[in-house]
């Protein structure tokens, strides 16, 4: 087994590093990039801790293969920060609204909050349900979370 | 945590030489939202395999075609395309809401058409409505292009009858016949990433009297199949309530035929026999009131 090299662009920044051929996603942003931000929960696709954007949509990072990343865009929760290193809006919300309790979910929920509001800035209730429909919270509950998706939707648009 | 090399080769034709080359060994990687999560879970059924081939960087294994009568859809076409798809909500609306209940859009980003189908598990979503529309799959190797109706090419679950160097390259279908409906329904556990217990897909063609049927309920055999005995005796006859309950009621004791009585056989009865019937009246058009 040799190593690969994998080339992608990771919250803007070009990446050129080698990887075990079958290391996921979530192994090779948490262990080879440092980016501790995506969670493992589940490990199986059903929790949407480890959700990454790629190319513009929502994936589980724990059942991607980080080698078919080769020349993909890959936005982690580390790349919503802000310039001067200030939270993103829709994370502001999150605070806001007190959509977080324990936090281990809440980077793949705001993953998930800024694919669907990147595409769809003003969502109905039910595209926001969809949405966050592979993303688990187990203390917070949803309503919160939900009031904060509507409330980011409504500060992005200012 | 299972080892293994990884392949990306460029064009379709070089996938059957990795195939020829890697044997057994191989494993084609077409989203991998089973392959792995099981690779990963070290999965018996994969503990011998050495090489993942990928086919998602094989730009014209992914497209969604409209051919004169017939519909086209690469094997890498994803779940997200699939119910996006002007063509196919136009032409097979019943495989966009089948495919829309896989997983999550996270599931259906990364997941494929091809990759359910060569899966096959028995509780595969898109597999369903593809079989209630007769529909064929390419399969490309060594020698050449074979074609194939889908359902002759699921040998048992998780196995596809396929020689070592083949693999399907696209699923195709003709257009329904005009004012012909379809519909699906499924049962899971949770309305979200839930894994279907039962489903059924169905279509009909029908004016005064029933001119043409197709029934596929799925997760109930090891392989899809239409219960054609069920759709014979629907043919020629006027639509009613009674009608369609003994068409479920064949549908059941097809069920029991084949696989035989088992522990849950009293629960699945009832509720495959429920799904027939919601499947066929919402495919008739008929309203809430006449299904309760």
């Amino acid at each position: 087994m040799k190593l690969i090299q994998l080339n992608f662009n990771v919250n803007g920044k070009d990446e050129s590093i080698n990887i075990k051929p079958y290391a996921r996603l979530l192994d090779v942003l948490r262990e080879d990039l440092g980016l501790t931000g995506t969670k493992e929960g589940c490990g199986v696709g059903e929790c949407g801790a480890c959700t990454v954007i790629v190319n513009g949509e929502t994936v589980n990072s724990c059942h991607t293969l980080a080698a078919s990343m080769e020349g993909k865009n890959v936005i982690t929760i580390e790349g919503l920060e802000g310039p001067e290193g200030e939270p993103h809006v829709i994370q502001k919300a999150y605070v806001e609204k007190n959509a977080i309790q324990c936090g281990f979910c809440t980077p793949g929920f705001v993953m998930s909050t800024k694919a669907l509001l990147d595409k769809t800035p003003d969502p109905s209730r039910e595209e926001i349900d969809i949405a966050i429909s592979g993303n688990i919270c187990r203390c917070t509950g949803y309503e919160q979370i939900v009031d904060a998706i509507e409330h980011s939707a409504k500060e992005l648009k200012k | 945590m299972f080892t293994y090399d990884y392949h990306r080769p460029k064009s379709k034709e070089e996938v059957c030489e990795l195939l020829d080359q890697y044997g057994s060994s191989a494993k084609l990687l077409a989203g991998g939202t089973d392959l792995i999560v099981q690779m990963f879970e070290q999965s018996p059924r994969l503990k011998d395999i050495a090489h993942v081939i990928d086919l998602t960087h094989i730009e014209e294994l992914r497209f969604i075609k409209e051919e004169d009568d017939i519909v086209r859809i690469g094997a890498t076409t994803t779940h997200t395309d699939v119910v996006e798809s002007s063509i196919l909500q136009e032409f097979a609306h019943s495989l966009c809401d089948a495919t829309f209940l896989i997983g999550s859009p996270k599931i259906r980003n990364t997941g494929t058409i091809g990759g359910n189908i060569a899966n096959a598990s028995p509780a595969a979503d898109s597999v369903i409505p593809l079989v209630a529309f007769n529909a064929r799959v390419k399969i490309l190797g060594l020698k050449g292009e074979r074609d194939e109706l889908l359902v002759d090419i699921i040998e048992k679950p998780y196995l596809l009858c396929t020689d070592k160097d083949e693999y399907i390259t696209e699923i195709y279908f003709k257009k329904l016949p005009e004012n012909t409906k379809q519909s699906f329904v499924k049962l899971g556990r949770r309305k979200a990433m839930a894994i279907s217990r039962l489903t059924v897909g169905v279509t009909v063609l029908c004016d005064e009297v029933i001119k043409g049927a197709t029934i596929v309920p799925g997760c109930i055999f090891p392989v899809p199949k239409r219960i054609t005995k069920a759709e014979e005796f629907l043919i020629g006859k006027k639509p009613t309530v009674e009608l369609i309950e003994e068409a479920a009621e064949i549908v059941s004791e097809t069920m029991i035929e084949d696989t035989g009585r088992r522990w849950s056989t009293p629960y699945k009865q009832p509720v495959i026999q429920t799904l027939v019937k919601r499947a066929l009246y919402e495919a008739l058009g008929w309203n809430e009131k006449v299904k309760s």
